[in-house]
């Protein structure tokens, strides 16, 4: 019998890129959609991230050598972690479906993506092609090489946790966005893709998908919380480049 | 709430009590969301691999607000 674990839940990044969106649309309103800035957000670890954990195909365990690098270095497939590649893919939207704001919402949310991921130890290539090199703050210990369950404890136990409050915190600001009425008069004109799911969709189920990354990263940030400090007993490290028990990648 | 004439503005569509609007709140669109983030938090919960899983909150919150039923009623 065939065994195949593809282990979606491991493909995603962390909350904060759920609710940068909300917030980018706040404060940029009509020149951008929230669909495209939400898929540009998430894009860069929905490619590489199955790979980072590694995937069971077979019975066969498919994963990156390296996955740090191979996560935010080059060669690998740390380039779609960069403003070069967000330029690139905006540009390729817009030669193709000639919509301004789709493809500048898109290469924004994948730019958000790549500047979000200096924080950790591991850094984003920023000046891609030109340098190689990853800028990185170092506020917490990139754990991506450990999977994905002890990557969630170091996360949960550093000042990722304050970085996804912070962001969640900016979204609850934003929460204008969330409105019906903000969705039906700034974002559906102004989507040609959800317009045209308008024709087969209620206009209900359209706002369940504008409001989807919010519900998603507010879901699965309590569920990680309960998980990572009631259910077992995670250390809080709230030190810089935390927390200690991990050996962060630099 | 009691009008001059002794009607009650709520069954005349006027606003509702307290009680009357929590409720409503919560049996309508505010309720709807409530339900999806409570069942997907729980859903994690018992089934670890599904943290973080955006098909199970997807499913769940197109499913809580917009169950077949609501098809409908609610086609543009």
């Amino acid at each position: 019998m065939a065994v195949v674990t593809l282990a979606p839940d491991a493909t995603v990044s962390w909350t904060a890129h759920d609710f940068e969106p909300y917030v980018i649309q706040r404060h940029l309103g009509g020149r951008v959609t929230l669909l495209p800035l939400y898929i540009g957000s998430l894009g860069p670890d929905l490619l590489t991230k199955w790979y980072i954990y590694g995937i069971s195909l077979f019975g066969v365990e498919i994963r990156a050598d390296n996955p740090a690098f191979f996560h935010r270095g080059w060669p690998g497939a740390g380039f779609t972690h960069s403003p070069f590649f967000a330029l690139a893919v905006a540009l390729v939207v817009y030669l193709i479906f000639r919509n301004g704001v789709w493809a500048f919402s898109l290469g924004l949310g994948l730019c958000a993506h790549a500047v979000t991921d200096i924080l950790d130890t591991n850094g984003t290539m920023l000046l891609f092609p030109f340098s190689l090199e990853r800028v990185s703050v170092g506020a917490w210990a990139y754990a991506g090489e450990l999977g994905r369950r002890v990557d969630g404890f170091a996360y949960y136990g550093s000042l990722g946790l304050v970085a996804d409050l912070a962001a969640l915190a900016l979204a609850l600001f934003s929460w204008r966005v969330l409105r019906r009425d903000y969705f039906e008069s700034r974002v559906l004109p102004r989507d040609p893709v959800l317009r045209f799911a308008g024709r087969f969709l209620p206009s209900e189920a359209l706002l369940a998908v504008h409001r989807f990354g919010f519900v998603f990263g507010l879901s699965r940030l309590t569920a990680w919380l309960i998980f990572v400090y009631v259910l077992h007993s995670n250390p809080l490290d709230l030190s810089w480049g935390g927390p200690s028990w991990v050996p962060a990648i630099e | 709430m009691e009008r001059s004439d002794g009607s009650d503005t709520a069954s005349a569509g006027g606003p509702r009590p307290d009680g009357r609007r929590w409720r409503a709140l919560l049996g309508g669109e505010l309720g709807r969301y409530a339900l999806a983030f409570g069942l997907s938090v729980a859903v994690m919960l018992l089934v670890p691999a599904l943290l973080s899983n955006m098909f199970l909150v997807f499913g769940v919150l197109m499913a809580a607000v917009w169950p077949l039923s609501r098809w409908r009623r609610m086609r543009p």
